[in-house]
């Protein structure tokens, strides 16, 4: 038996305005995985972006849990991995946890073919000599990105059906997203997944989705 | 009759040739090694210098706004700033030619054509002193494109090449004409060089080429600007042609020279 009643909600009822770029500036906060000190954060500040340097040392990618965007050099960075990707592994590590994210990858080897496939988990690349108009236009676009609820899910709804949840499932959980953000909730998603059977990797990125992103989304739109 | 020692011969021989062949190869293989560890270790190494210069140069400007300085020591601060950022630039490209596919993580910027022209203008500008050269700029555009972080190097180079090649005294044109819409721009630069035979033209777009007159000419050329250019040109949908004007053709110092036209032309498509 296959009934549903109602009207299904769409993405495009969210009815979010996505909030000017300043405003975006303000509550978005931006990680930097760097080994070394980075070049372009006073400078980044002082366009007004919130950076915060977490060095090249990172043992979990959930340190990175709460930062929408993140800027990750490729050398020297997550050693605690243990892949000879460095960097690349961590930014790939990243993305399977948390799908939604804007992911940058910062690097001298842009020249090298071999790390360029290695990068297909970023969604933008910056050479470590990049000028500063390249850098704000990186970040202004990744802070679109992720400060626009409906990209965010977009993401996250891919990585689900690459991940083989039934389209049903992911058609369900969509509605229960469009309902968190118009009622300000982000309880509704976790109680819609909770009364799905998905397995325990799935769940965690759910979990993850509604602690990282929804509620902060709900937070500042 | 089967001559069993003429065969086995003749298999030593290629069994040596083998060996011979496989040690080259290890050798080259080695090689290769070396100089790919030496380029991305001096890529990296140049990238950071360029990265805290343009950095530092961009601090001391913003300093010096605030204080009272001569022109000329701004212009040469606001020189070196631009000038690092060619380096970076310079270095983009060297990603596009050996790893095409980076291409696909860079985040194209708006770029105005004719600023590019004005900055790549600036930072010549001393060069062009110099060289008792002039560069007027004729007509206006506001066309923007999208552009890789390479592109600035494209009028850099086209100036450049001009400025290079050009006798003192005599001046480079550079002339923009915006279609009334401005959907279409065409950009014309015109200087003095060594006269390019019409069969020249597409051999000089090629790496390492160049014609036949600036070769006997005193100065000295990698042939690797008008392949930058044409390599950005096609990067970027525009379109490079150039000429000698034959009708002007003059010497100096027994090699014939003429005005040299540049012409680029960008066309915005509904998108």
């Amino acid at each position: 038996m296959f009934i549903t009643l109602g009207t299904p909600r769409r993405l495009s009822d969210l009815g979010v305005t996505l909030p000017d770029i300043s405003v975006l500036k303000r509550w978005i906060d931006i990680a930097v995985l760097d080994d070394e000190p980075f070049i372009r954060t006073q400078a980044l500040r002082t366009h007004g972006f919130r950076l915060t340097e977490l060095g090249g040392d990172i043992k979990s990618v959930d340190q990175v849990a709460s930062y929408p965007v993140v800027i990750c050099d490729i050398r020297g960075v997550g050693r605690a991995f243990d892949s000879p990707h460095e960097g690349a592994h961590v930014i790939s590590e990243i993305r399977k946890s948390y799908p939604d994210k804007f992911l940058i990858a910062y690097t001298g080897y842009t020249h090298d073919a071999f790390f360029s496939a290695k990068l297909a988990s970023a969604d933008a690349s910056a050479t470590k000599d990049a000028p500063i108009d390249y850098w704000t236009q990186v970040l202004e676009l990744g802070l679109k990105n992720v400060g626009d609820p409906k990209q965010r899910w977009i993401r996250l709804r891919s990585t689900l059906l690459e991940r083989g949840v039934e389209l049903f499932d992911v058609l369900e959980l969509e509605q229960a997203f469009v309902k968190s953000i118009k009622h300000r909730n982000s309880g509704l998603l976790m109680e819609e997944a909770k009364t799905l059977q998905f397995s325990s990797e799935v769940m965690d990125l759910i979990v993850k989705f509604t602690a990282a992103a929804l509620v902060g989304l709900i937070e500042n739109l | 009759m089967v001559r069993y020692d003429k065969i086995l011969r003749k298999s030593a021989a290629q069994a040596d040739r083998f060996a011979e062949l496989s040690a080259k190869y290890e050798t080259l293989q080695a090689d290769y090694a070396k100089i790919k560890r030496a380029l991305d270790s001096t890529l990296h190494e140049v990238r950071r210098f360029s990265g805290e210069l343009s950095s530092y140069s961009e601090h001391l400007n913003k300093q010096l706004e605030a204080q009272h300085v001569d022109a000329a020591t701004r212009e040469l601060c606001e020189t070196i700033f631009y000038t690092s950022g060619m380096i970076s630039s310079r270095l983009a490209f060297t990603d596009l030619e050996l790893n095409p596919a980076a291409v696909r993580l860079q985040v194209p910027l708006r770029a105005g054509i004719y600023k590019k022209f004005e900055k790549a203008g600036h930072v010549l500008s001393l060069k062009a002193r110099l060289r008792h050269v002039a560069i007027q700029m004729k007509g206006s555009s506001f066309m923007e494109i999208e552009a890789l972080p390479s592109f600035e190097l494209l009028p850099f180079v086209l100036l450049d090449n001009a400025i290079k090649y050009s006798p003192s005294y005599q001046p480079i044109t550079v002339r923009f004409d915006e279609s009334a819409h401005g959907t279409q721009l065409e950009v014309c630069i015109t200087s003095t060089g060594p006269y390019l035979d019409p069969n020249e033209r597409s051999i000089v777009l090629e790496r390492g080429k160049r014609g036949r007159n600036a070769e006997k000419s005193p100065i000295t050329g990698d042939g690797l600007g008008l392949y930058l250019a044409q390599f950005l040109c096609g990067y970027h949908d525009l379109r490079l042609r150039i000429a000698s004007d034959q009708s002007g053709i003059y010497d100096i110092d027994g090699i014939p020279y003429a005005p040299f036209i540049v012409r680029l032309n960008a066309e915005l498509t509904s998108s």
